[in-house]
């Protein structure tokens, strides 16, 4: 009975390893809200020259701040400077292995970003569930100021050029540069094996961004698809795509934020700009679009009363006709209201529009259709096409 | 010709000329010292001319008189002068736009530039004022000396600011007037045929009203007035209550809806989760994109915003319908009451005719009053309507205005006209002058920027002057003096060359250029002035040649006391008369 729970399993790192990408996602994640905020920020890529990379531009000029996530199970762990750096405390850097070790620790790899990338690398930086030992925290200031009171400490220091940069000389300005670049974020609470830390965390930035008002758990669902939004782009295969290709498949921008997020583009670039989210909460699409366009009040009322009818024999409609004959008619509904809007929108027209769906085959499968209606159904078009 | 060596004092004899017609003074201090004033003598219409521009202690100062027609008049500002001589030429300056967007007037300063090139970096550009003030101010000053309409007409650019904030300032109103239009006509009915069904009830009214005042048997006929009164406030009610039960029918249904699109709402966050745990098995299915759940592929987060959105028009709709339902009430109470008033009365027998007189006529009343609060309300709101329509009107001719003000200089042949011809003859005087190393292809742009083969002169001089740039000067001026003498009522008929670089250029070119100008002036009645130190030029007999007269330290001098006057004469007469 139950021997399987008797032997020791060969391995459970994969369990570990999935779990680590979980928390690594949802960082990247978080750092791709401040997207939203329309400000410096406009890029993440996720898994691309790392964990994930934060793009800048300030005042026209690209800047790049990569981060590494390390995670650890328990939360009373701490990283120490062998983790970080494998660096001994003991003993002379004197052989080539040793600075090998170094290049290729944590802090080793994110120093070949600012050596790469020169000016174009803005900071590099460790991110974690944990903290870091006092040791860790104060090398890194050490780094920083270029002298230190630790023998490893000065060590480190002085054949810094020699680890990052082993093949070529380096001037002692770019050194010094890269050696400030390192930085710590320690007990970051927003990443755990649950969503529920980084739907908490996310909170308030989903429902600034939100048209609608939203329940606390409709916000966790959008936390989520967030997060398999990163997910995505981390798996997406990049073998031979073009760098606009590359940037769309591994980054996350604005227009991907806004497809996962319960707003429309118009709405977000109107709150950017200053507009009043209580009236855009409250106010319907089709409302602000009549509106608008200069509508009369009891004209809006008739619109949004034919939408509503629209929806609700749309709603029992999809359980009545087959898939295929409603799919027909939503399509060339849809047709329609894209030429209708094409033609410049006018509300003259929108009667020719209502008359040849009508007439049109897939409008005669439906008898139970009227002008009301389809007019309703453009409506709900107009609404449907807003939304994206 | 002024023909000495250097240092004999040519330069400010050329600029005493400029001065005299206006130029401001740019003398050293030797010369504001010694001379007291310079004086011309000139001829216009065959009338004498004589300007005496006074030189003061520092080059600032202005004050000149002109004397013309046996008239003398007098001047303190380049800006009177200015005026006063273009005026007396029989120009008329126009109304500029400044640089700084103010308005402005041509100057002496500014036009003599095409007919004056001044020593030095004078021979650097196509035009070189001593100070550039007015917007495109070398387009503008061509413009002027050919009679043509200036292209930043401070009229034209004064009307239409007014014009555009005229535009404005209507825009406003009509949003006003909008919006007032839109407070009146709130819950009124303006179709014609209420209109008319209000009016007939107004006069229906009116005749009972009549009727119970000529009427013998008063009582009889208010007790059936106030039957038929009665019986109209029972139709009302029933109406009212109708409408009443279909509006609380809506609300109803509106709650049900609702309810169904929370239920989507749930369903929809089911189907996210659901689709979640399966992404996460991704051993279920390895394929990539494998569409289980093809439904979802817009995103969760869109479809609850369109569901959402049905919510909230169907908030709006409930809240509409629910005040419409308030005020349904609150009407029927009112009918309610005045019918219960009417049956009363009507019932009573205690009730005197007088009572059931004095009721009838009352609530007659009351519905003519109500029914012409109405009829009044509706003419209100057509008056707003046609003012609004006629705002709108006012707008449609402001932006033709507008739209005729900015065109103007779009259409401008004379100009275009100008520059071809102005295009062919610097070809003409390039060739003229020998001009190599630069592309025949010139191009005159709107601005009168020259470009020769796309490069500007400045990149030709590579910034300072060199002897292209000087002959690709001399070659515009010639044309642009070649194309100004051509209409022969122009005034400035005279070309100033204040010592050409002869260095810089080969004698037999400038040889060859003054000749042809000469013949051109000859045969355009205009004259060619200019000075030079190493390059005599053969003068013929109707030229003059102004050798310097005094005797100097060390070589004869232009400008000296009457007592170092060199006594042999091979001197020619004093050359300013000329018009």
């Amino acid at each position: 009975m139950d021997i399987i729970h008797d032997k020791a399993p060969r391995e459970t790192v994969g369990r570990d390893t999935m779990m680590r990408f979980r928390m690594q996602f949802q960082a990247a994640a978080f750092a791709a809200l401040e997207i939203l905020s329309g400000k410096e920020v406009d890029r993440i890529y996720c898994d691309y020259h790392d964990d994930f990379v934060v793009r800048r531009t300030v005042a026209g000029v690209v800047e790049f701040h990569f981060f590494q996530v390390k995670t650890k199970g328990k939360a009373n762990q701490q990283w120490d400077i062998n983790e970080v750096f494998a660096l001994k405390k003991t003993g002379t850097l004197n052989t080539a292995e040793k600075l090998e070790a170094i290049r290729s620790s944590i802090a080793g790899k994110l120093f070949l970003h600012t050596i790469e990338f020169g000016d174009q690398c803005r900071q590099v930086t460790v991110l974690s569930n944990v903290h870091f030992k006092d040791e860790v925290h104060n090398l890194v200031t050490d780094l920083a100021a270029g002298t230190s009171s630790k023998k490893y400490a000065r060590q480190l220091i002085e054949k810094f050029a020699a680890i990052v940069s082993p093949d070529v000389s380096l001037s002692l300005e770019q050194v010094e540069a890269a050696r400030r670049k390192l930085s710590l974020l320690p007990n970051v609470q927003y990443i755990g094996d649950t969503l529920e830390a980084f739907g908490v965390a996310a909170h308030s930035a989903i429902w600034k961004h939100s048209e609608i008002d939203l329940h606390q758990h409709e916000v966790e669902r959008i936390a989520r698809s967030l997060v398999m939004l990163v997910e995505e782009k981390s798996c997406a295969p990049i073998s031979g795509l073009s760098k606009t290709g590359i940037d769309l498949a591994t980054g996350v921008g604005l227009e991907d934020l806004l497809r996962v997020l319960s707003i429309s583009t118009q709405v977000y670039l109107t709150l950017l700009e200053g507009g009043d989210s209580a009236a855009i909460k409250t106010a319907s699409i089709l409302q602000r679009k009549l509106k608008e366009a200069g509508t009369s009040d009891a004209m809006i009322e008739w619109a949004s009363r034919a939408k509503v009818s629209w929806d609700v024999w749309m709603r029992n409609a999809r359980h009545t006709f087959p898939d295929f004959t409603l799919n027909v008619l939503l399509e060339e509904i849809d047709k329609k209201c894209k030429t209708w809007l094409l033609g410049g929108g006018l509300l003259a027209d929108l009667e020719k529009c209502i008359q040849e769906l009508l007439e049109s085959p897939a409008g005669k499968q439906f008898p139970a259709l009227d002008i009301d209606l389809l007019f309703g159904a453009l409506c709900a078009a107009i609404v449907r096409r807003a939304t994206r | 010709m002024l023909f000495a060596a250097n240092g004999s004092g040519k330069s400010p004899i050329v600029r005493m000329l400029a001065s005299a017609l206006g130029f401001p003074n740019n003398f050293r201090a030797e010369i504001l010292e010694r001379c007291n004033a310079v004086v011309l003598h000139a001829e216009s219409d065959g009338k004498p001319l004589t300007i005496r521009r006074a030189l003061g202690e520092k080059n600032e100062l202005f004050y000149a008189t002109i004397d013309f027609d046996g008239e003398q008049t007098e001047y303190h500002t380049e800006a009177s002068f200015s005026a006063a001589l273009f005026q007396l030429l029989g120009l008329r300056p126009p109304r500029l736009v400044s640089t700084k967007g103010g308005e402005t007037k041509p100057y002496i300063a500014t036009l003599l530039p095409l007919f004056y090139l001044i020593q030095g970096h004078g021979y650097s550009a196509a035009y070189r004022a001593p100070s550039s003030f007015i917007t495109d101010q070398f387009a503008e000053m061509v413009r002027f000396a050919f009679g043509l309409n200036p292209k930043h007409s401070f009229e034209v650019k004064k009307s239409l600011i007014e014009e555009k904030s005229a535009l404005e300032a209507q825009t406003r109103m009509i949003v006003a007037a909008q919006r007032v239009l839109e407070y009146q006509s709130r819950g009124v009915d303006d179709s014609d045929a209420n209109q008319a069904a209000l009016q007939r009830s107004c006069e229906n009214l009116t005749q009972q009203i009549d009727g119970l005042r000529v009427s013998v048997d008063a009582k009889g006929t208010a007790s059936s007035a106030l039957i038929e009164l009665l019986r109209r406030k029972d139709v009302q009610i029933r109406a009212r209550q109708l409408e009443l039960f279909e509006l609380r029918n809506r609300v109803a249904g509106i709650e049900t809806i609702r309810a169904e699109i929370d239920g989507e709402v749930k369903t929809l966050s089911l189907n996210e989760e659901a689709r979640g745990v399966f992404t996460s098995f991704q051993e279920i299915c390895s394929a990539p994109n494998c569409r289980l759940f093809l439904g979802s592929a817009e995103s969760y987060g869109k479809n609850l915003l369109y569901l959402k959105d049905q919510i909230k028009d169907l908030e709006r709709n409930s809240q509409r319908a629910e005040i419409r339902v308030e005020q349904l009430e609150e009407r029927l109470e009112e009918l309610g009451t005045e019918r219960q008033t009417l049956v009363e009365n009507l019932g009573a027998p205690s009730t005197s005719g007088v009572d059931q007189l004095v009721t009838a006529v009352q609530d007659l009343t009351k519905e003519l009053v109500g029914a012409q609060g109405e009829l009044t309300r509706i003419s209100g709101l057509k008056e707003e309507r046609s003012k609004l329509f006629k705002l709108e009107r006012e707008r449609d001719r402001i932006q033709d205005r507008i739209e005729g003000l900015t065109n103007t200089g779009r259409a401008d042949h004379a100009f275009n006209d100008l520059r071809r011809k102005l295009r062919e003859l610097t070809v003409k005087w390039m060739d003229m002058l020998d001009t190599t190393s630069v592309s025949r292809n010139v191009d005159i742009d709107l601005n009168l920027r020259f470009t020769f083969g796309g490069e500007t002169l400045e990149t030709i001089g590579s910034g300072g002057t060199s002897s292209t740039t000087g002959r690709l000067v001399l070659a515009i001026h010639a044309a642009l003096l070649e194309a100004y003498l051509a209409d022969k009522t122009r005034p400035f008929r005279f070309l100033i060359l204040d010592t050409p670089k002869q260095d810089e250029l080969h004698t037999a070119d400038l040889a060859s250029y003054l000749t042809e100008l000469e013949k051109m002036c000859e045969a355009n009645d205009a004259q060619l002035l200019f000075s030079s130190t190493e390059y005599d030029h053969p003068t013929a007999k109707q030229d003059k040649r102004w050798l310097p007269k005094y005797r100097g330290p060390e070589k004869p001098m232009y400008l000296g006391k009457k007592t170092d006057l060199l006594p042999n004469s091979e001197i020619g007469p004093a050359p300013d008369d000329w018009a």
